[in-house]
């Protein structure tokens, strides 16, 4: 019976962990997208030093999202990410064109992580 | 190479105290669900250690998880035959009366080079020994023989006599296990009296048995042999 209950207890844990971590990853994403499109914003209404903070905030919040989400994610999935990440900056100092691709690039990947991590049908099969 | 290294241990630790939680059947015969679970267990535990790409998690989610379903599907077995005899099928017998079933070799897959192998492990040589065979849901091949081909045994002989429990380890390494001493109807007391016959001490003990009627057996350590 002990035996049964931890079995029990175990499935109960993970299951809760799993869905647990698939909100957090779609919360830090929506976080993470806002702050895309502001910085974006900011960028098209020449706001540089506000764009420049949002790159940052970004890093900073991106730089969290990977020290947690590498428990459940791989690691090459989010490489691509923070090579991205790190571009921003940069490229907003430079007022290049890129600016804009990268900030597509990151929000399209982390839209990706989600999906990739929920059970849809094709996912499991 | 220092996160390999971590993660063995931890995915070491881990599979032992799976395998303690899925119980002894784990460690002897394997059902047809278990041995699936071993393979499984064995071949996902590796992952996370040779490929540091990939969370520990997704090592230790799938084998909790395996293991977790084992049990249910066990302790679910115990109370269903029909689900018993859905995951690990039923016992055949293989010979009755001294005569081979070919149709339920055919049915296991038992091959004639199968069958007097596994008879051989059995001591049986002669398949005409065979009284009655029966192959286990582990593989395994049961076998009862013939009358006259059995050992003899005291019954047969109708030599009577009183069964007793057999000896008991009571001193392992120099530390005596006061649990096995009691199970044997004795106390400290008749123990330090041994000793003192024999003329030893607990620490110059490596092994010692004792049965209910008071004999002992007793092994010394090699490095105080005189």
């Amino acid at each position: 019976m002990k035996r049964l209950t931890l079995c029990a207890s175990i499935i109960i844990v993970l299951v809760g962990s799993s869905v647990l971590t698939l909100i957090n990853i779609k919360q830090s994403n929506i976080i993470l997208t806002e702050k895309i499109d502001k910085a974006i914003d900011f960028q098209k209404e020449s706001k540089t030093d506000e764009a420049l903070k949002t790159v940052d905030e970004i890093q900073a919040l991106w730089d969290k999202y990977y020290t947690t989400m590498s428990f459940v994610i791989t690691s090459d999935k989010m490489t691509s990410i923070s090579s991205s990440v790190s571009k921003l900056r940069p490229l907003l100092l430079l007022d290049k064109a890129e600016f804009y691709s990268e900030c597509e690039s990151i929000k399209f990947s982390i839209k990706l992580i989600y999906d990739s991590e929920f059970p849809y049908l094709h996912s499991i099969i | 190479m220092i996160i390999v290294f971590i993660r063995a241990i931890i995915l070491y630790i881990l599979i032992v105290f799976c395998v303690r939680l899925m119980g002894k059947r784990q460690i002897g015969e394997l059902q047809p669900s278990e041995l699936v679970i071993t393979i499984m267990l064995s071949n996902i535990a590796t992952l996370p250690i040779q490929d540091t790409n990939l969370p520990m998690l997704m090592g230790i989610i799938p084998i909790l998880t395996l293991v977790s379903l084992d049990i249910f599907i066990s302790s679910l077995s115990l109370k269903s035959r029909m689900l018993r005899r859905w995951i690990s099928g039923s016992p055949k017998i293989i010979i009755k009366d001294g005569v081979l079933d070919q149709k339920v070799m055919k049915e296991i897959r038992f091959s004639v080079d199968d069958v007097m192998e596994s008879l051989r492990t059995c001591n049986v040589f002669d398949i005409a020994d065979v009284q009655f065979a029966i192959v286990e849901t582990t593989g395994n091949l049961n076998v009862y023989t013939k009358f006259d081909k059995q050992p003899m045994t005291p019954e047969v002989m109708n030599v009577k006599g009183a069964s007793k429990n057999p000896p008991q380890l009571i001193v392992n390494d120099g530390k005596l296990l006061s649990q096995a001493l009691d199970s044997i109807g004795f106390g400290e007391g008749w123990f330090n009296e041994v000793l003192k016959s024999k003329k030893i001490e607990l620490k110059e003990i490596f092994l010692m048995t004792a049965d209910e009627s008071g004999s002992v057996n007793i092994v010394k350590k090699e490095d105080v042999r005189k």
